[in-house]
């Protein structure tokens, strides 16, 4: 257990030194930043038309928070495999992983402790993201607990993506390959749904469950469901089983 | 302390290490020998237990390496043959790194890391990252973390490849200081250095242990490079004899 600590603490270190972290965030806020202004703008010229045709008030959660979620919802499928692919990848190029390997700790140490320290990174990228519907909180009166349980399903839902990015990276040597693999498995994953009405009966609702987009509609509009957290949190147990198997069963060289 | 039966090595069609066998007691140094190729790394990570053989069997320190794995590891320091570091790092962090994964109780880990900074000369480099440093402190830092939580058995792959001569008369100093606390592995074909520092010898060619024993044994009746080129005759045009 303080292995795994230990581990996660070197990975944060590691990220902190290097200016991809600093790299990736700084985007990540610039994108998140950018789409909330524009999502604002746009409420801002309906709430001016609602009040000219004297139409229902249009809700602030509806139109920017959950807008704004989705948004990074489509942002992390892209940067999640930036902070995922060095993961194992680049441990193996540098040799590093014989030292993992050859020192008192167990596979799944291993890979906990990436998880932690990876997942510590991007939640703390989330967590300054949430400055933004912090704003509103603070300077307007949206309805607060679907702000959180929204953010909560963002945090579950980054959490099995780097586990799948994990899990993709132990595979191979190679972090470009374990880049461009997670972007394409993930961005499948996030479309699954797109063929699925047109599927008829089991198929259909199969690749509509698959689709992490189907259970962050819920958890963005505020509905927080067993189902949806259990989805998740089995995807997340997934890529770590599949990460932990796969440095099990390969005899380095 | 180290015993290997018949270990055997392969990797699909390639023999790389077969039936090999020798016996190290308990503070002896051996020098495992034989050209590019002939199956010194695959040997010594299959010690490590980073690899695991095909067959036979071998135990480190008394541990088993397919079965007591984790024993084994804890009871080892190695130096892969490009050491392993973190170049965001400084060097007494890296340290302090190995050290705890290592299992070192926190009440001991200053100590024990400073002793390793100590004893590898690592003072005047201790706050820089571990990618900034000349090859020669790479390797003494691979070289402290090999040592840093006190090993039983310290396992060395080409500990003096591509240093200076300096440098390298300073990394045999201090594996004979090694061989006075702990039982040492190293691999090399450099034949001075074998007679430099190494108690027995061990020479291997094509993954086949060809001769083995004490450095007085071999060296009786013949030098110990008229031993090796014998053995190894044929394999190699590209031995090494500096």
């Amino acid at each position: 257990m303080k292995k795994i600590f230990f581990l996660a603490e070197k990975e944060l270190r590691v990220s902190f030194v290097t200016p991809l972290a600093y790299v990736v965030m700084a985007g990540f806020l610039l994108l998140s930043g950018f789409f909330f202004f524009t999502l604002l703008q746009e409420f801002n010229s309906q709430l001016n038309q609602s009040a000219m045709l004297r139409e229902l008030c249009p809700s602030l959660n509806e139109l920017v928070v959950e807008q704004f979620y989705h948004v990074l919802e489509i942002v992390l499928i892209f940067l999640i495999p930036i902070l995922t692919m060095r993961a194992l990848a680049e441990e193996k190029q540098h040799g590093t992983f014989e030292l993992l390997v050859t020192s008192p700790l167990t596979s799944s140490q291993i890979v906990l402790g990436k998880f932690i320290g990876i997942c510590g990174v991007v939640f703390a990228m989330l967590g300054l993201s949430f400055a933004f519907p912090l704003v509103l909180i603070l300077f307007s009166d949206p309805e607060v607990l679907p702000i959180f349980i929204g953010f909560l399903g963002l945090l579950l839902y980054s959490a099995s993506f780097v586990a799948i990015g994990l899990a993709i990276s132990a595979f191979t040597k190679s972090q470009t390959i374990a880049g461009i693999v997670s972007l394409v498995v993930l961005l499948l994953l996030s479309v699954l749904d797109a063929p699925a009405a047109k599927l008829e009966g089991v198929a259909g609702e199969v690749f509509t469950y698959l689709d992490p987009s189907t259970h962050l509609d819920f958890l963005f509009r505020g509905v927080i469901s067993g189902t949806d957290v259990f989805y998740f949190l089995s995807l997340t147990l997934l890529g770590l089983f599949v990460a932990n198997r796969v440095l099990e069963a390969q005899d380095w060289r | 302390m180290i015993e290997a039966q018949n270990l055997s090595k392969s990797f699909g069609d390639l023999e790389a290490v077969s039936n090999l066998s020798f016996k190290l007691e308990s503070g002896e140094v051996l020098g495992l020998l034989g050209p590019n190729g002939a199956g010194k790394s695959t040997t010594m990570r299959l010690l490590t237990t980073f690899l695991s053989p095909t067959e036979g069997s071998a135990s480190v320190a008394g541990f088993d390496v397919r079965t007591q794995a984790e024993d084994v590891r804890r009871s080892i320091g190695y130096l892969p043959e490009t050491p392993p570091l973190y170049p965001e790092l400084r060097v007494r962090e890296y340290l302090n790194f190995v050290a705890k994964i290592k299992g070192v109780p926190r009440a001991k880990l200053s100590k024990s890391v400073s002793d390793s900074i100590e004893r590898c000369v690592l003072g005047d480099v201790a706050s820089r990252l571990c990618g900034q440093l000349s090859k020669g402190y790479k390797q003494r830092v691979g070289l402290a973390a090999a040592i840093v939580h006190d090993p039983a058995v310290v396992i060395l792959d080409e500990p003096t490849s591509g240093l200076d001569p300096a440098q390298i008369i300073e990394i045999r100093k201090l594996i004979r200081e090694l061989g006075e606390k702990h039982t040492v592995i190293l691999s090399t074909h450099i034949l001075p250095e074998v007679s430099q520092t190494c108690s027995r010898v061990l020479i291997i060619s094509k993954g086949k242990a060809v001769v083995e024993g004490s450095l007085e044994e071999l060296t009786k009746d013949r030098t110990l490079e008229e031993r090796f080129l014998e053995t190894v005759a044929g394999d190699t045009t590209d031995t090494e004899a500096t």
